[in-house]
């Protein structure tokens, strides 16, 4: 038996001493024979092995089908993949999946962009509580930026300008009817011509006929500024100075009307003369 | 590839029991010299033995004949005994060591009555476990450098360098027994 060498790092061997390692090397392996199995032995083996191969059932193991049957492999694979896609796949959409906002409640539509068709149902929902049909088209006498300025003046000339709107309206259907048309065009037209009874007119010395002709004028012209004081003042002297059961003027009524809304008592004469009824 | 023929390991790998007994007949009584010397009993290295070729059966149809066909069946007979001395401790296995290698009366008188070879086997038996191991695949198991560093997985400089000294160290104590005694 002969060594491969020395190691290099270390002094090279003499041509004895290699011999005698070589030697001692292969006194070494002759001292250990090679032992011999006892009796029966590798028949023992032989029955462990091809016997247990002959009986499936009781050799089979998980992993040696396994590797002998590559349809196990791949039914294995299946199964482990439906065991784990599913935490697996919830935990990646919690980690990367789209975060959703908050639903924020408020009136104005939850999506902007509806579609014309929509946009018209929603404006015609009674539930949005649109009060222009109330109000007949009539804007408040203020500005956007007192639109929450709601003093207890405020709302009383809001609706006295809601009345003369009202008012204003019902002048506008009743101009409509033929038989009526043209006279009260033409009185309208005169009731232009005065500058006395126009906004600015004084009226400390306006009479009965001049509030019904001023009355006519904001009806006919659309003009639905609050009236000033001094009118009302006027028509609440006026009808002061009546005797009790009396009947009212329909100019006097109908400013007083515009004023507070309220109904006079009585049969109420002067409205007999109006187009239309407060 | 050295050892038995690719066409026997072939005929075993498909089933032929004939092709696997030549097999187990040609290495068996290796693995049973391995088992004994690294301590085992002889009862359990031949049950051990028998392990080592149920894996080899197991691990035939996987077997590529790319290296020495003894290096592959004392590999298998290597981890099987690292996982025996997990099992039962080491303290169990030293116990059988020191039995198998126990070589009765005192060293003097057993010097005077036994052979050279005889004190080769117990000096053997004496030396440390990576000692023991590394000459058993080096010199008794006669196995290539490059085989030897694969299954002890150090370089193959280390293995020549150790086996180096482990034989000028075993030559010295077979000289001077008493300083080593």
């Amino acid at each position: 038996m002969t060594m491969e060498g020395p190691p290099q790092d270390s002094h090279p061997l003499s041509a004895q001493e290699q011999a005698q390692l070589d030697a001692l090397a292969k006194e070494l392996h002759d001292a250990h024979p090679e032992p011999k199995f006892s009796s029966g032995w590798q028949e023992k083996l032989h029955q462990r092995i091809w016997s247990q191969d002959q009986h499936g059932v009781a050799h089979w193991t998980l992993r040696l089908s396994m590797e002998k049957n590559p349809w196990m492999r791949v039914a294995a694979s299946l199964l482990l993949i439906a065991v784990v896609a599913a935490p697996v796949s919830a935990v990646f959409s919690l980690m990367v999946g789209p975060k959703q906002e908050a639903f924020t409640l408020g009136f104005d539509p939850a999506i902007p962009d509806l579609p014309e068709r929509h946009q018209e149902s929603l404006e015609e929902s009674p539930n949005l509580g649109d009060s222009s049909e109330s109000f007949h088209g009539v804007h408040p006498p203020f500005g956007e930026e007192q639109e929450f300025a709601w003093s207890p003046a405020a709302l009383e000339a809001l609706s006295r300008s809601n009345r003369l709107a009202l008012a204003s309206q019902r002048w506008q259907a009743a101009s409509q009817r033929g038989d009526l048309q043209v006279s009260l065009e033409a009185r309208a037209k005169r009731l232009l011509d005065r500058a006395e009874l126009l906004p600015d007119a004084d009226w400390d010395q306006a009479s009965e006929q001049d509030l019904w002709n001023a009355f006519l004028q904001r009806c006919s012209t659309g003009s639905l500024d609050v009236p000033e004081t001094a009118l009302f003042v006027r028509a609440q002297e006026l009808r002061q100075t009546l005797s009790d059961g009396a009947p009212v003027p329909a100019g006097v009524a109908a400013w007083i009307w515009v004023a507070d809304g309220t109904r006079l008592a009585g049969p109420e004469q002067g409205w007999a003369k109006a187009p239309f009824r407060p | 590839m050295s050892g038995p023929s690719v066409d026997l390991l072939e005929a075993a790998r498909n089933g032929n029991e004939g092709a696997f007994d030549a097999l187990v007949t040609a290495m068996g009584p290796r693995l049973l010299g391995y088992f004994l010397r690294q301590g085992a009993s002889h009862a359990l290295a031949e049950d051990l033995c028998q392990h080592v070729f149920l894996r080899i059966l197991q691990a035939l149809p996987r077997y590529r004949p790319s290296g020495r066909w003894e290096a592959y069946c004392l590999r298998i007979a290597r981890n099987l005994w690292i996982d025996h001395h997990r099992k039962r401790g080491r303290f169990q296995v030293v116990q059988e060591s020191s039995e198998e290698a126990d070589p009765g009366p005192g060293p003097d008188e057993q010097l005077a009555v036994e052979d050279r070879a005889a004190k080769l086997r117990e000096l053997l038996a004496k030396q440390e476990d990576s000692t023991r191991e590394l000459l058993e695949l080096a010199v008794l198991q006669q196995l290539p450098y490059k085989d030897v560093s694969l299954i002890l997985e150090i370089p193959v400089g280390t293995v020549k360098s150790r086996v180096y000294y482990a034989l000028r160290k075993l030559r010295e104590q077979i000289h001077n027994p008493e300083h080593f005694a």
